[in-house]
C-alpha cells in the first residue's frame, strides 16, 4: 500500500465503519462485531504506517495545503486509538440498552476523526482534527438525549472545549502570519514574539482539550454520556488529544524558556488538585474523570519536563487502563442502576467484573511491575531533572493516586461489610433491605471487552525488561531522563503508604471520605469552585455584556430605524391630507361646485330670460290687444279726427317721397 | 292775383272746413266743415288751372268733377243726419254710439 493511500485509510476506515453501522442498524447483532472488526483493520493498519512512515500532503484549495504524516509519537498513538476503541465498541454494543447503532456509528467516526487529528502534521489539520473530535464528543455526551437533560452537560463540555480551542484558531493564525504556512516543521523559523502566541495558543487549546486546569470540571459535564463514551473519549483518547499537540509540538517550543516551566507548573497543579477532587469524590465515574485530569496533568508534567517519551508512555499504559476502570466502573453501574459509591461492594458477587477492575486500580496506582508503574517512575524522573521539589510534588501526586485508586476499588468492588461495623449513614435504601439483588449482571460482550483491556495493560508490564526504555526512545523519537534510585524509592513508598491508608481507612469504614468533614466532600463534588469561578468570571460578564450590547441595539440602531420609519409616516401623511385638501377640495369639490352652479344659473336665466320674454311678450299682445279697441268710440268725430290725420299723414309721406 | 295768394286763400279754407270738422259737435256743423274743404279743393284746382295749366281742359274738368262730388256729398250727407234724427233723435255725435261694438 503506497503511503499515501496508507495515511488517507487511517481516518477514512473508521468513517467507513461508522456509514456501514448506520447502513447495519436493523440487525442489531451484527453492528458490534462489525465495528470492532472495522477497529481492527484499522490497528492493522496503524501499525502498517508506523512502520512505512508515510507522509502526504493534499491541497484543500485556496492556497490551503494539509499535511498528513506518521512520525513521532503519531507511529505510538495512532495504532494506540483504534486498538482502545474495539474493545470499547465490544462493550458498548454488549451495554447498550436503544441506540447502539448509532453510539457504534457515532464512536466509530470519532475514532476516524482522532486518527485524523493524530497523523496531522500542520496547525490547520490539527486543528481541524480537534474540532472534529469536539463535536463527536458533544454528539456522543448527548446520546440518551430523548431520556434526560445530557443536552444540557453535552454542550457545558462542548462549550468549554471550544473555547480553549481559540487558542488552537489564534495559535494556526499566528503561525501563517509568522512563516507563511501552517506546518509543523516551519515553527522553527518563526519570530519569538509571534512563537510565543503560538505556544501560549497551543497550550490553552491543550489544556482546555486535556481537562487541565482551570478547564477541569467540563470533564464532569462529560460523564453524562453513556460509559462506552466517557470510557472511549473521555478517558483514552480525546483528551489525549490535547497532551499528544503540547508533546508533538514541545520540540519547536524548545527554545522558548518559560515553555517548560509553565507546562510543567500546569501539569503538577493539575495533577495535585484533580488527586484530591477525586479521592474525595462519591460518584465512580467523576471521580475517574478528575483522575483523568490528575494523570493528564502527570503527563503535562513529563512534556515540561523535556521528556516526550515518558510522556508518550505515560499516556499510551493511562489509555489502557483509565478505559479499563471505566469499563468496570459501567457494569459497576448497570449492577446497582447508581454510580453512587457508597451504595455498591460489589465484589462478591461481580468476580470477573471485580478482577478485571483490580487490575486497572493496580495500573493507576502504579504498583509495580505494572507497565503504568514505569511510565510513572519515568515521569518522576523527568520532574527530577528539572528540580527536587518538583520531582516531591509528582510523588505526592503518585502517592494520592494509589490512595484514591485503593479508594475506588475497595468501594466499588471491594468485599461488603461484614455485620460487625455499623452501616455508614448515607447508606442507600437496598442497603438497609440486605443487599438487594442486582439489576443486571455483566453481560459477555462487556467482560470481553474489558479482559481485552486488562490483558494489554499487563501486558505492558514489558516495559520494566531493560532494555525498554531505549525502545520506547527510538520509537517516539523522545528522550528519556536519566535517574537515580532515590526518586524510585521515595516514589514506591509514596505508594505504599497510600495503599496502606486506603486499607486504614477502609477497616475503619471511613474510606468514602476518608475521615475528613462534609466540607471537604462538597468542595471536591463542586471541584474546588472552578465552575462556580467560570460563571462568575466568563459567563455571568459574557451574558451581561451580550445583554447590553443588545439593548444598545434596541434602543440606539433601531431607534435610527424607528425615526427613519416615523419620518416616513409623518411625510406620506403630510402628502396624504395635501392630496386631500388640494386635489380633492380643488378639483373634486370645485368641479362639482361649479356644475352646481351653472345648473343654478342656467335655471334662473330661463326663468327669468327666456320665460319672461316669452311671457312678456305674451302680456304685451295681450296689453296691446286690449288697448287697441279703445280707438273704437263709436262716435263719428273721433273717427272724423282719426280719419283726417290719416289724410295728413299720407300726404306728408307723398310729400317727402318726392 | 298771383298762385300763392290762391293757394294760400284755399288753405285756409281747408284749415278752417278741418278745424270745423273737427271741433263742431253736431252733425250739421260737421257737414259744413266738410263743405269748406272741398272749397277748398276747388278753389285749388280752380286757381291751378288757371295760373299753371296753361288752360288745358283736364283743370276744368277736375273743378266740375270736385264741385259734383260737393254736392252729393252734402246731400247724402244731410239725408242720413236726418235719418238718423229720426230714429234716435240725436243731433250731436256723442249721442250716437252705436258704431261701437
Amino acid at each position: 500500500m503506497t503511503g499515501p493511500l496508507l495515511l488517507a485509510a487511517l481516518p477514512l476506515l473508521p468513517l467507513a465503519a461508522a456509514a456501514a453501522a448506520v447502513a447495519l442498524r436493523g440487525r442489531p447483532r451484527t453492528v458490534g462485531p462489525a465495528a470492532a472488526g472495522a477497529m481492527a483493520a484499522t490497528f492493522a493498519l496503524a501499525l502498517a504506517a508506523a512502520a512505512a512512515e508515510p507522509a502526504a500532503s493534499w491541497s484543500w484549495g485556496g492556497g490551503l495545503e494539509l499535511r498528513f504524516a506518521v512520525t513521532g509519537m503519531a507511529r505510538v498513538v495512532a495504532p494506540l486509538v483504534p486498538f482502545v476503541a474495539a474493545p470499547i465498541l465490544l462493550y458498548a454494543a454488549a451495554h447498550g440498552e436503544a441506540g447502539v447503532p448509532r453510539l457504534l456509528a457515532w464512536m466509530s467516526a470519532f475514532v476516524g476523526a482522532m486518527e485524523l487529528l493524530v497523523v496531522a502534521d500542520d496547525l490547520l489539520a490539527l486543528l481541524i482534527g480537534f474540532e472534529l473530535v469536539a463535536l463527536c464528543s458533544w454528539v456522543l455526551i448527548a446520546h440518551d438525549w430523548r431520556d434526560s437533560a445530557d443536552g444540557r452537560d453535552a454542550t457545558r463540555a462542548f462549550l468549554t472545549v471550544r473555547a480553549g480551542d481559540l487558542g488552537l484558531y489564534a495559535a494556526a493564525g499566528l503561525a501563517f502570519a509568522a512563516t507563511g504556512s501552517f506546518a509543523f516543521d516551519a515553527l522553527a523559523d518563526a519570530p519569538r514574539p509571534l512563537l510565543d502566541g503560538v505556544a501560549l495558543g497551543v497550550l490553552v487549546a491543550a489544556a482546555a482539550k486535556s481537562a487541565q486546569l482551570p478547564f477541569s470540571p467540563w470533564l464532569f459535564a462529560a460523564m453524562a454520556g453513556p460509559t462506552p463514551v466517557s470510557a472511549l473519549l473521555h478517558s483514552a483518547t480525546m483528551v489525549a488529544a490535547g497532551a499528544y499537540a503540547l508533546a508533538r509540538l514541545a520540540p519547536a517550543f524548545a527554545g522558548l524558556e518559560w515553555f517548560g516551566p509553565v507546562v510543567l507548573g500546569l501539569g503538577l497543579a493539575t495533577a495535585l488538585a484533580g488527586a484530591a477532587v477525586a479521592a474525595l469524590h462519591p460518584h465512580v465515574k467523576k471521580a475517574l474523570a478528575a483522575s483523568t485530569s490528575a494523570q493528564y496533568g502527570l503527563v503535562l508534567v513529563a512534556i515540561g519536563a523535556g521528556s516526550t517519551a515518558a510522556a508518550t508512555a505515560h499516556l499510551v499504559a493511562h489509555a489502557l487502563f483509565k478505559a479499563l476502570l471505566f469499563l468496570g466502573a459501567g457494569m459497576a453501574i448497570a449492577a446497582v442502576g447508581t454510580g453512587d459509591l457508597e451504595g455498591m461492594r460489589l465484589g462478591r458477587r461481580l468476580p470477573r467484573a471485580a478482577g478485571l477492575f483490580a487490575v486497572g486500580a493496580l495500573a493507576l496506582a502504579a504498583v509495580p511491575p505494572m507497565g503504568a508503574a514505569w511510565t510513572k517512575e519515568e515521569v518522576v524522573k523527568a520532574a527530577a531533572e528539572r528540580g527536587s521539589w518538583l520531582a516531591l510534588g509528582a510523588i505526592l501526586a503518585g502517592g494520592l493516586a494509589a490512595l484514591y485508586a485503593a479508594r475506588l476499588h475497595l468501594l466499588a468492588y471491594g468485599p461488603e461489610r461484614s455485620g460487625g461495623l455499623p452501616l455508614p449513614r448515607r447508606a442507600t435504601s437496598h442497603r438497609r433491605a440486605g443487599l438487594s439483588a442486582l439489576r443486571r449482571g455483566p453481560r459477555a460482550g462487556e467482560l470481553a471487552g474489558a479482559a481485552v483491556l486488562a490483558a494489554a495493560t499487563l501486558a505492558l508490564s514489558a516495559l520494566w525488561i531493560p532494555g525498554a526504555g531505549r525502545a520506547v526512545e527510538a520509537v517516539t523519537g523522545g528522550r528519556l531522563a536519566a535517574g537515580g534510585p532515590t526518586e524510585t524509592a521515595l516514589s514506591l513508598a509514596a505508594v505504599a503508604a497510600g495503599l496502606l491508608a486506603a486499607g486504614a481507612l477502609h477497616t475503619r469504614g471511613r474510606l468514602s471520605r476518608l475521615g475528613l468533614p462534609r466540607s471537604a466532600r462538597r468542595a471536591a463534588v463542586a471541584w474546588l469552585g472552578l465552575p462556580a469561578a467560570a460563571r462568575t468570571v466568563v459567563a455571568r460578564p459574557t451574558v451581561a455584556f451580550a445583554g447590553a450590547l443588545s439593548a444598545f441595539d434596541d434602543r440606539v440602531i433601531d431607534a435610527g430605524v424607528r425615526t427613519a420609519a416615523w419620518i416616513g409616516r409623518r411625510v406620506s401623511g403630510l402628502f396624504s391630507r395635501w392630496v386631500e385638501r388640494a386635489v380633492d377640495a380643488a378639483l373634486v369639490l370645485g368641479t362639482a361646485r361649479a356644475t352646481l352652479l351653472a345648473a343654478l344659473a342656467s335655471r334662473l336665466a330661463d326663468d327669468r330670460g327666456v320665460d319672461a320674454a316669452f311671457e312678456g311678450t305674451a302680456a304685451g299682445v295681450g296689453r296691446a290687444g286690449r288697448w287697441a279697441p279703445r280707438a273704437q268710440t263709436g262716435l263719428a268725430h273721433h273717427y272724423l279726427a282719426i280719419l283726417f290725420a290719416g289724410l295728413l299723414a299720407a300726404v306728408l309721406l307723398a310729400a317727402a317721397g318726392r | 292775383m298771383t298762385l300763392e295768394a290762391v293757394l294760400l286763400v284755399s288753405a285756409a279754407l281747408v284749415g278752417i272746413g278741418v278745424y270745423g270738422a273737427l271741433s263742431q259737435q253736431t252733425f250739421v256743423m260737421i257737414m259744413m266743415g266738410l263743405e269748406l274743404i272741398l272749397a277748398g279743393a276747388i278753389l285749388a284746382g280752380g286757381g291751378l288751372w288757371a295760373f299753371a295749366a296753361g288752360g288745358s281742359p283736364k283743370g276744368q274738368l277736375l273743378v266740375v268733377v270736385l264741385m259734383t262730388v260737393m254736392a252729393v256729398e252734402a246731400a247724402m250727407g244731410f239725408a242720413l243726419v236726418i235719418a238718423v234724427y229720426r230714429v234716435r233723435k240725436a243731433e250731436m255725435t256723442e249721442m250716437v254710439k252705436r258704431l261701437k261694438r
